[in-house]
C-alpha cells in the first residue's frame, strides 16, 4: 500500500498549529436555524487550513456534533458509519458514569451539551490581541444570524499566559504527530515509550498505532463526482469522508482554585517549601513544567549552558538517550525526556500524580534487560519485580492532542485572607483531538484519571477526579505520596477541584469533506 | 491451602419462559442497578455462602448463529439456555449441598430452574444441577488457594493496620523514618488484637494434591512417549537399554518442576528440550524425521485452514448494536470489578474441533500449573476466568471477572496477551483472521472489539463476594499479612511493606 503525502490544504489548521500565537479566541456553540442558510455560510466561510508555514493572523475552525450532521441532512448510511461514542454522545448515561460525570458533574447539571440541549456545531474563532471582534464581524457577514442560533452565549477564553489556573505550565506534554508517516510499528521499536504518534491517531484516513485505519464514514466512489472527496487508502472504490478530519472532544471545566489552594494550605500550614512540595507532588511537575526530581538535585536548565543532562540527574528519569518524538528543542528535552520506569515505587513521582495518570509513559513491554530470554519472560508475564510492574502498559494507544484554552481571570496563588468577595469563574475549555474517542480520550479519562484503582491506588486524579465514592462505599478523596523510607504520606479530604459544566463530541472534517457536507 | 473449584449448570429454557425468568432473576439485583446482585436478596442469598467468590446467572441468547449463513451453512438451532456459574473454595459438591440445605436458596433455585426443561416440583436440586453441569475446558484462578475467608480477613487486617499506622504517625515522637520502630509498633498492635490475624488455612487435601501432581505429569509423560515408541520399535528390546531413559525422565521432570516453580518458563522449556527431546533425537535420528514430518504436516493443514476460512465480521444494524451495547454498558463499571460473558460457535470441521480442544487443554494446563500466582500471561486484573464447551463442542462460552473498564480489558487483551486470545478464540466463527495460531487476530483492534462486544451476553445477575477490592488489592493485602507474620525484615523490606499499608 502506498501512503500518500499529507495534503495540508485539506486539514483544519487547529490540528497542526493549535493557534497558540493568536491570543484571542471564542467558542460558538450553535444550533442550525435554517439548513440552507447554514450550508451557504459554511460553504463560503473560509475555514483555516493547515497549509501556511507561517500561521495567519486570524483563524476560523468548525466542527459538527452528530445532531448537527443529521440536521444538515447527511444520509443515514453515512451517519451510521461514525463511531458509536460520537453518535451516542458524551452525556449518555453509562458513558457519563465511566467518565466520572456523576454528582456535581452529571449531565443533568451541565450548562450545555446534555440531551436536548446540545449544539449542532462548534465554531472557533482566533485572532491576535484586539482583532477578534473585527474578525468575527467580518466572518459572520449577513448569513450567520440567518443560519444559526446560539445555544448559549459564546464561550470566552482567557489570556494565554501559558499557565493554567492551578498555577502550572499548561500543555507541557503533547504527542508529536508523525506527519511524515515514518514511525516504525515493529515490535522492537514499540517496546519502550515513544512520544511520536502515528498520524492516524489524530487524523482519520491514515494508519493508526495499530497500523490500521480507524473506522470512519466511507461512500461509494460512484456516488459522487470524482474529486469531491479523497479516496480511501485502504479500501479501493471508496471515498473517505473522514480523511483529514478528526474527532474533537470539548469539556467545559470549571476550576475551584480557592478550594485547591485551601486544601494545600491546610495540609502544609505556613511552610512555603512544604506548600510547593505538595503542589508538585500532586501534579508531578514544578510550576514551570519541569518533572519532579529528587531532593538535592535542583537543576535549572539555564544554569546548564552545555545543554547536556548530568549523569543520573532527575530521576523520574530524564534519560541520557534521546527519546523518539522529544526534542530537538532543549526545553522539550528538559520537560519530556523521561519515563517512570525507574520509579516503580512512586517515591520520586507519586503513582497518582496528574502527569503520571494522564500519560504513564509506558512502552508495550515492561522495562527489562535486553536479551531474548528476558524479553520472552516479560512477554509471558514473568520477571516482574515490583507489584506495580506492568499494571499500566502501552501508552501509545492512548494519546490526545490538546487544544484547550483557559477562561476567566488568572488567579495566582492567594492566601485566604487576601481573597475578597465571590471568586470569579475560571477554568479550562478543554479541547482535544483524536481519531478514536473511546480508545483515546475516554480511555484516558475513565481508565486512568477517574479510575479509583489506577495503578493500585484508591483514588482518582488529584486535580480532575470526581471523588465519587466506590459503589461499595469506599472513599476516593485521598492522595498518597509514597516515601522512600517509611510509610506513605496519605492525605484525605480532597474536594472536587474541577467541575464539568458541559461537553460534547464533535467531528472536525477535512475541508473537502466540509464542502461535501455544506454542498449537499 | 484450600483449592478453588468452579461450576456451570446449563439447562434449556421452557418454551416461553424468557420474559418471566428475566423478571425473576432481576429480583436478585439491587433496585436500579441491573446485573448487580444484592448478597442478601430474598430469592438467592449469595452472601450466605462464605466460600463463594463469584456467581452469575446468564440467559444464553446467542444472536450470532446467523453468521453460519455467511459460511454457506445451515443456521444451527440452539434453544435458549440458562447458565448458572460460579467459583468457590473447596469442592463444588459441598457448595451444592449447602445451597440445598439453605431453605431460602433452595426455594429460590427451584423457582429459577422451574423455568428450565426437565426440572419439576419433585426434582432433587443437587442431583439435577450435577446432571446439568458442564466442566470447563480451561479455567484460571488468579491465586490458587486464596479463599474468600482469607480475602476478607486480610482486608480487615490491612484496614486496621492502615488506621493504626495513621494514628501512630500523628502521635509519634521518634523520627518518621525509624521504620523498624513503626513495624514493631504494628506487630505489637496485632499481638494485642489477635482477632485481626487471619486464621491459619487448613492443610491442602491430599487427594487434590495427588490429582494435581498427576495432572502436572501429563505433559512430561507425553514428551516421554516418543522415547517409549523409539525404544519399542527402533531397538531390539533389551532391558538395560530401556533404562537409559529413566535418568533423563527423572532429572527432566524434576528440573521442569523446579524451574516452573521459580516462574521461569523459557528455561523450563529449554530444560524440556535438552533433557527429553535432544537426547532422543540424537539417539534415534529417525524420530527427528518423523517429528519434522509431523510438524510440517500440521503447519500445512493449519495454514490451509487459516488462509481459506472466510473471515466473517457481519455488520449488525446500527440501531440494534447500539441497543445491545447499551444493555451491556448499563451493567458495567458500577463497582471496580466487571463481569464478562461471551458465547461463540466453533468453526465447522473436525480439525478446528480438535485443535481448539488441544489448545484449551494447554491453556488449562498453563493456568493450573504456571499461571496460578496472580497473573495469566501479562494480565494481572482477572480474578477468575473459564472457557467451557457447550452443545457437544459446537459452541464455547468464556466467562471472566476482571478489574477496570471494558475498554481497558480489551486493551489488555490486544496489547498484552493478543497471542493468547488468538490461541483460545482463533477457531471461533467471526473472530478476526489469525495467522500461525498466534499472529494478527486480536491486533485487528476494531474488528476484535466489535466481535467481542457482539458476542457478549448481558449478565442478568452477578455476585462478587468482596466488592471494592481488585486483584491488586488482594495481592497487596496478602503481602501485608505476610509481612506482619515475618520475624525478620531489613529496613528496605520494611519500607516496601509500609508502602503497601
Amino acid at each position: 500500500m502506498l501512503l500518500s503525502h499529507v495534503n495540508f490544504s485539506d486539514i483544519q489548521g487547529l490540528i497542526r498549529f493549535g493557534h497558540g500565537h493568536l491570543d484571542e479566541s471564542r467558542l460558538h456553540l450553535l444550533t442550525v436555524k435554517n439548513v440552507a442558510a447554514a450550508k451557504k455560510w459554511l460553504a463560503g466561510a473560509g475555514i483555516s487550513s493547515a497549509l501556511k508555514e507561517s500561521p495567519p493572523d486570524t483563524a476560523l475552525q468548525v466542527a459538527f456534533s452528530y445532531d448537527g450532521l443529521k440536521t444538515l441532512g447527511l444520509p443515514r448510511r453515512v451517519l451510521e458509519q461514525f463511531s458509536h461514542e460520537f453518535r451516542t454522545g458524551m452525556y449518555e448515561e453509562n458513558r457519563a458514569r465511566r467518565l466520572g460525570d456523576v454528582d456535581a458533574n452529571s449531565p443533568g447539571k451541565w450548562h450545555w451539551g446534555q440531551s436536548g440541549n446540545s449544539p449542532h456545531l462548534l465554531i472557533m474563532t482566533f485572532a491576535r490581541t484586539g482583532q477578534l471582534a473585527a474578525f468575527e464581524k467580518q466572518i459572520k457577514g449577513s448569513g450567520w444570524s440567518r443560519a444559526f442560533s446560539p445555544l448559549i452565549k459564546p464561550l470566552d477564553t482567557g489570556e494565554l499566559t501559558g499557565k493554567e489556573h492551578f498555577g502550572f505550565l499548561d500543555g507541557t506534554s503533547q504527542p508529536k504527530i508523525d506527519w511524515e508517516q515514518e514511525k516504525s510499528l515493529r515490535r522492537a521499536k514499540t517496546a519502550g515509550y515513544s512520544n511520536l504518534s502515528a498520524l492516524g491517531e489524530f487524523l482519520l484516513g491514515y494508519p493508526n498505532e495499530y497500523g490500521k485505519y480507524t473506522q470512519r464514514p466511507l461512500l461509494d466512489a460512484k456516488e459522487l463526482p470524482p474529486g469531491t472527496l479523497p479516496l480511501a487508502e485502504d479500501i479501493p472504490g471508496k471515498l473517505d469522508l473522514g480523511r483529514n478530519g478528526t474527532y474533537l472532544v470539548f469539556r467545559d471545566l470549571e476550576q475551584n482554585v480557592a478550594a485547591f489552594e485551601d486544601f494545600i494550605l491546610d495540609q502544609t500550614g505556613s511552610d512555603k517549601d512544604q506548600y510547593r512540595a505538595l503542589k508538585r507532588a500532586m501534579v508531578g511537575r514544578h510550576p514551570d513544567g519541569l518533572p519532579i526530581i529528587p531532593d538535592g538535585l535542583d537543576i535549572v536548565p539555564n544554569d546548564n549552558p552545555g545543554q547536556t543532562i548530568p549523569e543520573g540527574a532527575p530521576v523520574a528519569r530524564l534519560q541520557n538517550l534521546p527519546m523518539e518524538g522529544v526534542g530537538p528543542k532543549m526545553q522539550d528535552v528538559w520537560l519530556n525526556q523521561f519515563t517512570f520506569a525507574h520509579d516503580m515505587a512512586g517515591t520520586v513521582c507519586p503513582h497518582g500524580a496528574h502527569i503520571r495518570r494522564a500519560n504513564p509513559r509506558t512502552g508495550d513491554l515492561p522495562a527489562g534487560r535486553r536479551n531474548w530470554v528476558s524479553r520472552a519472560m516479560r512477554m509471558l508475564g514473568f520477571d516482574l519485580k515490583d507489584p506495580h510492574h506492568d499494571l499500566v502498559a502501552a501508552t501509545r494507544f492512548h494519546r490526545i492532542v490538546r487544544r484547550g484554552r483557559i477562561f476567566g481571570p488568572v488567579a495566582g496563588s492567594e492566601s485566604r485572607s487576601r481573597r475578597k468577595g465571590k471568586p470569579a469563574k475560571r477554568g479550562l475549555r478543554f479541547i482535544c483531538l483524536n481519531a478514536n474517542i473511546s480508545r483515546q480520550f475516554e480511555f484516558i479519562q475513565s481508565s486512568w484519571l477517574e479510575n479509583p484503582k489506577f495503578d493500585g491506588l484508591d483514588n482518582s486524579d488529584p486535580l480532575l477526579g470526581s471523588r465519587a465514592s466506590l459503589w461499595s462505599g469506599g472513599a476516593t478523596d485521598n492522595y498518597v505520596i509514597p516515601q522512600d523510607n517509611g510509610a506513605a504520606r496519605k492525605l484525605t479530604g480532597l474536594q472536587q477541584f474541577v467541575t464539568v459544566n458541559g461537553g460534547g463530541y464533535f467531528f472536525m472534517p477535512g475541508l473537502r469533506a466540509l464542502r461535501y457536507i455544506a454542498g449537499r | 491451602m484450600t483449592p478453588q473449584s468452579n461450576f456451570m449448570v446449563v439447562a434449556k429454557l421452557r418454551g416461553d419462559a424468557k420474559a418471566a425468568l428475566d423478571g425473576l432473576l432481576n429480583e436478585m439485583n439491587y433496585a436500579g442497578s441491573p446485573g448487580m446482585a444484592d448478597p442478601d436478596n430474598a430469592l438467592f442469598p449469595f452472601g450466605a455462602f462464605d466460600n463463594l467468590h463469584y456467581a452469575r446467572f446468564v440467559i444464553v441468547d446467542d444472536k450470532t448463529l446467523i453468521d453460519f449463513k455467511a459460511l454457506g451453512l445451515p443456521i444451527p438451532r440452539h434453544s435458549l439456555t440458562l447458565a448458572f456459574l460460579g467459583d468457590c473454595d473447596g469442592p463444588v459438591d459441598d457448595l451444592f449441598r449447602a445451597f440445598a440445605s439453605n431453605p431460602v436458596a433452595l426455594d429460590g433455585l427451584k423457582k429459577v430452574f422451574g423455568h428450565c426443561e426437565g426440572f419439576g416440583e419433585n426434582t432433587d436440586l443437587v442431583s439435577w444441577m450435577k446432571a446439568n453441569e458442564h466442566p470447563p475446558a480451561a479455567a484460571y484462578v488468579n491465586w490458587t488457594g486464596r479463599t474468600v475467608r482469607q480475602i476478607r480477613s486480610e482486608a480487615t487486617l490491612r484496614d486496621a493496620l492502615h488506621a493504626e499506622l495513621g494514628s501512630y504517625q500523628t502521635m509519634q515522637t521518634e523520627p518518621r523514618d525509624d521504620v523498624s520502630a513503626i513495624r514493631r509498633h504494628l506487630r505489637n498492635f496485632v499481638a494485642k488484637n489477635p482477632e485481626l490475624m487471619p486464621p491459619p488455612e487448613p492443610d491442602t487435601p491430599t487427594a487434590w494434591l495427588i490429582a494435581n501432581l498427576l495432572h502436572f505429569a501429563i505433559l512430561p509423560a507425553a514428551l516421554l512417549l516418543p522415547w517409549a515408541l523409539a525404544l519399542v520399535f527402533l531397538t531390539p528390546i533389551s532391558v538395560p537399554l530401556s533404562w537409559v531413559m529413566v535418568p533423563f525422565a527423572v532429572i527432566g521432570a524434576i528440573a521442569f518442576f523446579y524451574i516452573l516453580r521459580r516462574a521461569n518458563l523459557p528455561l523450563a522449556i529449554l530444560a524440556l528440550f535438552a533433557l527429553f527431546l535432544i537426547p532422543l533425537l540424537v539417539l534415534f535420528p529417525i524420530m527427528l524425521i518423523a517429528a519434522i514430518l509431523a510438524g510440517i504436516g500440521f503447519i500445512l493443514v493449519l495454514r490451509c485452514y487459516e488462509k481459506n476460512e472466510p473471515e466473517i465480521i457481519p455488520s449488525e444494524p446500527v440501531a440494534r448494536m447500539d441497543r445491545h451495547i447499551a444493555s451491556l454498558a448499563e451493567r458495567e463499571d458500577l463497582d471496580v470489578t466487571n463481569q464478562f460473558t461471551v458465547i461463540g460457535s466453533l468453526k465447522p470441521g473436525l480439525f478446528r474441533r480438535w485443535l481448539s480442544s488441544l489448545l484449551l487443554w494447554l491453556i488449562d494446563y498453563g493456568a493450573r500449573h504456571i499461571y496460578n500466582r496472580g497473573h495469566i500471561g501479562r494480565i494481572q486484573s482477572i480474578h477468575f476466568a473459564r472457557w467451557t464447551f457447550v452443545d457437544d463442542k459446537q459452541r464455547l462460552i468464556f466467562a471472566s471477572n476482571y478489574d477496570g473498564t471494558t475498554e481497558a480489558y480489551m486493551d489488555d487483551f490486544i496489547n498484552k496477551v493478543g497471542w493468547g486470545l488468538n490461541l483460545a478464540f482463533g477457531g471461533g466463527v467471526g473472530y478476526p483472521r489469525v495467522n500461525w495460531l498466534i499472529l494478527d487476530g486480536a491486533k485487528e483492534e476494531q474488528k476484535f472489539k466489535y466481535t467481542l462486544r457482539r458476542h457478549q451476553l448481558p449478565t442478568e445477575v452477578w455476585y462478587k463476594a468482596y466488592p471494592g477490592l481488585t486483584a491488586y488489592d488482594l495481592a497487596r493485602n496478602a503481602r501485608v499479612h505476610e509481612g506482619i507474620m515475618r520475624e525478620q525484615m531489613n529496613d528496605d523490606e520494611i519500607s516496601a511493606w509500609l508502602r503497601d499499608l
